[in-house]
């Protein structure tokens, strides 16, 4: 439940926080950062002194992995864009008054999409539609959708509903209660499944090799396959490292966007 | 009506009695077969998480039990590595491993140029000094192969690999690998050198699984198969032939944990004969009775073995 310590929960001013304010309340924010740079610089000394063979050539050099990199943030970000674009809307949608009673329907729907075997589900949908990143990205955005769309709806279920209507007798239409007591009360809760989601789509976008679709999983399955352990733990380590990235970002925005006082 | 029906059934039964009794006949294995004694024999079985591995282990495993040693049924272990390592520190006793998997997984060679027998006899002489006994080899040789659609041979007239390089037009040329296949030497960037692939050709990296399916859609025109899954045929598919040696042998042995080795020198004598009966032809047949047909492993291993006359 939101705790409110300040009265003044309207004013546009309270997203913006200086940056400087933040890290200094919150050290925590710098720890990531830091362990990103420990794990990057594990990964460089290990292949640094590790004699490369002639399998291990060819995916450890800079050419493959930049690539590998690349393709995983496109697969990784445009899932998570979709997911944005779907999930908070959607969560909006279902929590307003006349569409209360569709949200079990649209949460089953969520549910069955994240229940579905990954694996199977993109080789279904490469079959279906055609190999390669759209269908990669389109199965990964069912897959993680679920998070955000219901960390939306009970983010705006849980705000008390006397706050609210206390909004609507001074006067606000839905709308301005939406966006000025609803969305800035339920940000904490969104940002949290905005969070898991971004973690959760980093993870499964190592599937995408088996769609034509690229990323790290380049490395990782035949890393394991091959036995080159070399190959396995860089293509691990680089989406620790990912992942470690978009979640900062999102720890960030969290940090910018959550109203002050709550 | 009636009387129809049973001519046919007994007709029927006939040419099956007639054809096992023709195959028995001329199988080497019968003699040693049907009259060698396990008893005595207790071991853990396992394999590899895919249907040759599987059907593989299961004909040891039928065998065994026909025979009457006692047996631990572990197959389907996933992952080629774990499977081996369960092997060498004696979690299980054997499995079937392939030379070509031995030589560059395992023993970290590079060179993919050997003939199927002088890779067998390095691939076992390494092998001794991890405690694993190879028993011998099989004819089949389950090597990576390029499949693409009878329609398609046919349209272009491709008869060998050369053919799918110079006959399909370079537009249509949609190779489909999968991601260990692009990473290894004697994979796609070998293939290409051999072949003369033009580096203009699309590559699409999928599922090893997913591969079938799509090649026999057209999304792939070339699709990277195993040259004894039951699929290539259940699909409509060929294999041309390899013109230009390239493909590493990959022929199955019984690989076994040297202790158990050891211990039941009947069981290595027992179980060397099978692998020289299991032909290409009859890898395939097998592996679509499992994956086509839908029949149990067990069902099948044990069905072959008595074709064959080894219980």
């Amino acid at each position: 439940m939101a705790k409110i310590k300040q009265p003044n929960l309207t004013a546009g001013s309270m997203y913006s926080q200086s940056a400087r304010l933040i890290f200094k309340r919150n050290r925590s924010l710098l720890v990531q950062p830091v362990l990103i740079l420990v794990i990057l610089g594990i990964m460089m000394t290990y292949i640094h002194n590790h004699k490369l063979d002639i399998i291990e050539k060819v995916t450890i050099n800079t050419k493959f992995i930049f690539k590998a990199i690349e393709d995983h943030l496109i697969l990784s970000f445009s899932a998570a864009a979709i997911i944005l674009l779907i999930a908070i809307p959607g969560g909006i949608i279902f929590t307003r008054p006349k569409m209360k009673r569709f949200t079990p329907i649209a949460l089953a729907l969520a549910n069955i999409g994240q229940a579905f075997p990954a694996v199977g589900l993109l080789i279904l949908a490469g079959i279906w539609f055609g190999f390669g990143k759209p269908v990669a990205i389109g199965t990964f955005a069912a897959f993680g959708t679920l998070p955000i769309l219901r960390n939306t709806i009970v983010g705006l279920q849980e705000i008390d509903p006397f706050i609210v209507e206390s909004a609507m007798g001074m006067g606000m239409t839905p709308g301005q209660a939406l966006r000025k007591i609803e969305l800035p009360l339920a940000v904490p809760v969104i940002l949290a499944g905005v969070r898991t989601t971004l973690i959760l789509t980093v993870g499964v976008a190592t599937l995408g090799v088996f769609v034509n679709g690229g990323g790290l999983g380049m490395l990782i399955i035949p890393g394991l396959k091959l036995n080159r352990q070399i190959v396995l733990l860089v293509g691990g380590m680089l989406t620790i490292i990912v992942a470690f990235t978009m979640d900062w970002l999102a720890r960030l925005a969290e940090e910018f966007l959550r109203p002050r006082g709550i | 009506m009636q009387v129809k029906r049973i001519k046919a059934v007994a007709l029927a039964t006939a040419a099956v009695v007639a054809a096992m009794t023709a195959v028995t006949a001329v199988s080497p294995a019968n003699a040693a077969g049907s009259k060698t004694s396990l008893a005595g024999v207790n071991v853990v079985i396992g394999s590899k998480d895919f249907t040759e591995s599987i059907v593989l282990s299961k004909i040891v495993k039928q065998y065994i039990l026909a025979h009457g040693g006692k047996v631990t049924d572990k197959t389907n272990i996933k992952g080629s590595v774990t499977t081996r390592d369960a092997m060498t520190k004696g979690q299980i006793a054997l499995y079937w491993e392939y030379t070509g998997t031995a030589w560059l997984v395992y023993q970290k060679q590079t060179d993919t140029t050997l003939d199927p027998n002088t890779l067998y006899t390095k691939v076992v002489a390494a092998d001794k000094a991890n405690k694993v006994t190879w028993l011998p080899m099989t004819s089949f040789n389950d090597t990576y192969a390029w499949a693409i659609t009878k329609a398609e041979a046919a349209k272009y007239g491709i008869k060998t690999y050369s053919d799918m390089v110079t006959k399909i037009p370079a537009a249509e040329r949609v190779w489909c690998v999968e991601s260990e296949f692009a990473s290894r030497p004697d994979g796609m960037a070998g293939f290409e050198k051999a072949y003369n692939v033009p580096s203009t050709d699309t590559i699409k990296t999928l599922d090893t699984g997913a591969i079938y399916a799509a090649t026999q859609q057209g999304q792939c025109t070339i699709g990277e198969v195993f040259a004894t899954d039951g699929r290539i045929g259940a699909l409509g598919l060929t294999v041309p032939k390899e013109d230009v040696h390239y493909f590493p042998a990959y022929n199955a042995a019984i690989t076994m944990n040297t202790s158990v080795a050891t211990k039941y020198p009947q069981l290595v004598k027992a179980l060397s004969p099978i692998s020289a009966l299991i032909s290409n032809q009859t890898m395939a047949t097998l592996n679509a009775r499992v994956d086509v047909l839908g029949e149990d492993a067990d069902t099948v291993a044990k069905s072959w073995l008595a074709s064959v006359g080894l219980i």
